[in-house]
């Protein structure tokens, strides 16, 4: 941390500023209640308390880099007597060098009696200020670190938002996005009652992937609408060519999944699908509660195992860092492969993540 | 203008239909939803131009292009696809974006009027596939054979080492050896080079099938494969060798 006071000129002004109060009130007290002779109390009060406040200016490096506050709250309080002690004998010592020479050769007046039988009083004011600066810096450095905590929050609620930007983008694939919007363009020509039809599923279809993503989850029946909605917007694309087998078990819809899961792995196994042959596209959906977690499979056949959809490997990743940051676990999402059959099984346990 | 559509989705054929039956000076001739049938109408109709769109089932768009003997002017169909739309533009072929207008259908069509006038340069497509491949930062990962009427897809794991053949090279696979009209140097720059390396003027090997290196006289080695083959390393070769194991 940079020092307090350097950091700007309104802080050493005011600084100064207390400190020349401080020295009046010395001096009135030294003139009116001592009765010294005033030029031997301004003497006092410049010196004593112009040393005090060029030394503390140094406190502030020791407090920082002397004493460690890890060591436990004995060993700081040690530590700090001890500095407080060298401090206030370095001041006490140099007042009486400084002040009986000024008084001595410039003054021709000896109060080196006076000075010593006031050293007490003047150690203990001198301990005094020195607890309030101590106060003062544990305050900054107190003050230094809720705002340093605040900010990294205000951090990690921008990175948070802008995750949720990055799984929008990922949602809507443009691809899928620009070729549905040819397809209402062909149709406007051709059947405009289907055109019209497409465009309302395209906006059923994009304002829930827009308006859920604040949602973290949403019931089955939900999310199995939103998929249905995608599959219509696909089968005008692939025509009698994509074939969707749904196993629903009742007792599921109303269970909880995270939103915008369900869709792009369909998205997923439909492209699989389609890139890899030319013919029908079957895909299976099927849910069941195993152990009370809501668990989907989603299959795929398909024909030539060297061909890959660009997108789906990054699309399965994210689906699964998705799960991993949610329920804490990375072994909710199975992809099996075997006989020209891709299966991804999702387990979605019902508990709420107990991370969050 | 004689005239066929390759495209796999439905909606986006009968949309070039619509367009291409507005003008008296085009000709339907046929259409395809996929890339096998693509060549299959190419060879029997010659048309003078091709609507292609690029992500098809089994045989993309470029990989389709790869198989025709001759090429007539092409007009790419894609909806979204940056990489690409770079590689076009690099090679001055039309496309157009989906969803697109009449009026740039109409633009596309006069480009090519003009291109038939002039006749295309047909190296610009392997050009082409090779700054798609480029601009996408992805490697080669399988290669089209045409053999007769049938068509071959090689993973590239499947290669276990190429032999440059004049103009041609001679692919050596688990499934068999085939001729690739293709240049050693394009493949070089297209497959990955963690790999296959050249390890020769004339050959290019997979890095997974070597068995062992021998010297075999002073500056040349002799590389001898899982398989048997006994094929021979430059000096050059044989150092880039050195540097991946």
């Amino acid at each position: 941390m940079q020092h307090p006071l350097f950091k700007n000129q309104k802080n050493i002004l005011a600084y100064t500023i207390v400190w020349v109060l401080i020295s009046g009130i010395h001096l009135l007290f030294l003139s009116q209640i001592s009765k010294l002779p005033f030029q031997i109390a301004i003497s006092d009060s410049l010196v004593s308390n112009g040393l005090f406040y060029l030394l503390s200016l140094g406190l502030w490096y020791v407090l920082q880099y002397g004493i460690d506050n890890r060591q436990g709250l004995s060993t700081t309080i040690i530590e700090l007597l001890i500095s407080a002690s060298v401090f206030i004998s370095l001041w006490l010592l140099m007042i009486y060098v400084i002040l009986s020479f000024i008084t001595n050769s410039l003054l021709q007046t000896n109060v080196d009696a006076f000075i010593r039988s006031s050293l007490p009083l003047r150690a203990s004011i001198g301990l005094l200020f020195f607890g309030l600066i101590v106060l003062i810096y544990y305050l900054i450095v107190y003050y230094e670190n809720l705002r340093q905590k605040t900010q990294q929050q205000t951090e990690l609620n921008l990175l948070l938002q802008e995750s949720r930007l990055n799984v929008l983008r990922s949602q809507i694939n443009p691809h899928f996005l620009f070729n549905s919007l040819n397809s209402v363009s062909s149709l406007t020509l051709s059947h405009p009652e289907k055109a019209h039809e497409l465009v309302i599923k395209l906006s059923d279809f994009l304002r829930y992937s827009l308006h859920k993503t604040d949602e973290k989850f949403n019931n089955l029946e939900q999310e199995l609408l939103h998929t249905h909605q995608y599959i219509d917007i696909e089968k005008v694309r692939f025509g009698d060519r994509l074939i969707i087998e749904k196993d629903i078990a009742k007792e599921t819809l109303q269970m909880k999944i995270p939103v915008l899961l369900l869709q792009p792995l369909l998205e997923n196994a439909i492209k699989h699908g389609v890139y890899s042959s030319l013919n029908n596209v079957n895909v299976q959906l099927k849910t069941s509660i195993v152990n009370n977690n809501l668990v989907i499979e989603i299959s795929n056949y398909f024909e030539d195992s060297h061909v890959k959809p660009p997108g789906t490997a990054t699309g399965l990743a994210n689906i699964r860092s998705r799960l991993q940051l949610i329920y804490q676990n990375d072994s909710l999402m199975k992809i099996e492969q075997a006989n020209q059959l891709f299966c991804v099984t999702l387990t979605i346990p019902q508990h709420e993540s107990n991370h969050h | 203008m004689k005239v066929i559509i390759i495209d796999d989705e439905h909606p986006a054929r009968e949309l070039l239909k619509n367009f291409i039956a507005r003008r008296n000076d085009m000709e339907l001739l046929a259409e395809a939803e996929d890339g096998f049938k693509g060549v299959k109408l190419t060879m029997e109709y010659q048309p003078d131009v091709i609507f292609l769109d690029i992500q098809m089932p089994k045989l993309n768009g470029f990989e389709m292009l790869e198989l025709l003997p001759s090429h007539p002017i092409i007009i790419f169909t894609t909806a979204f696809d940056a990489f690409a739309i770079k590689a076009f533009e690099m090679h001055a072929v039309d496309y157009l974006l989906k969803p697109f207008s009449y009026e740039r259908f109409n633009l596309a069509i006069e480009r090519a009027i003009e291109r038939n006038k002039t006749h295309q340069d047909e190296n610009q497509m392997t050009e082409l596939a090779d700054s798609y491949l480029q601009k996408s930062h992805q490697h080669l990962d399988r290669v089209i054979i045409k053999k007769g009427d049938k068509i071959i897809i090689i993973p590239v794991e499947h290669i276990i080492y190429l032999e440059a053949e004049d103009d041609y090279v001679m692919m050596y696979t688990q499934e068999g050896r085939f001729l690739k009209e293709k240049t050693m140097k394009s493949f070089e720059d297209q497959l990955d080079p963690t790999q296959f390396i050249r390890i020769h003027r004339s050959f290019i090997v997979n890095i997974q099938q070597i068995e062992s290196i021998q010297l075999y006289e002073k500056e040349s080695y002799l590389c001898i494969l899982k398989t048997g083959d006994k094929i021979k390393a430059s000096k050059a070769g044989y150092k880039r060798l050195k540097e991946m194991f």
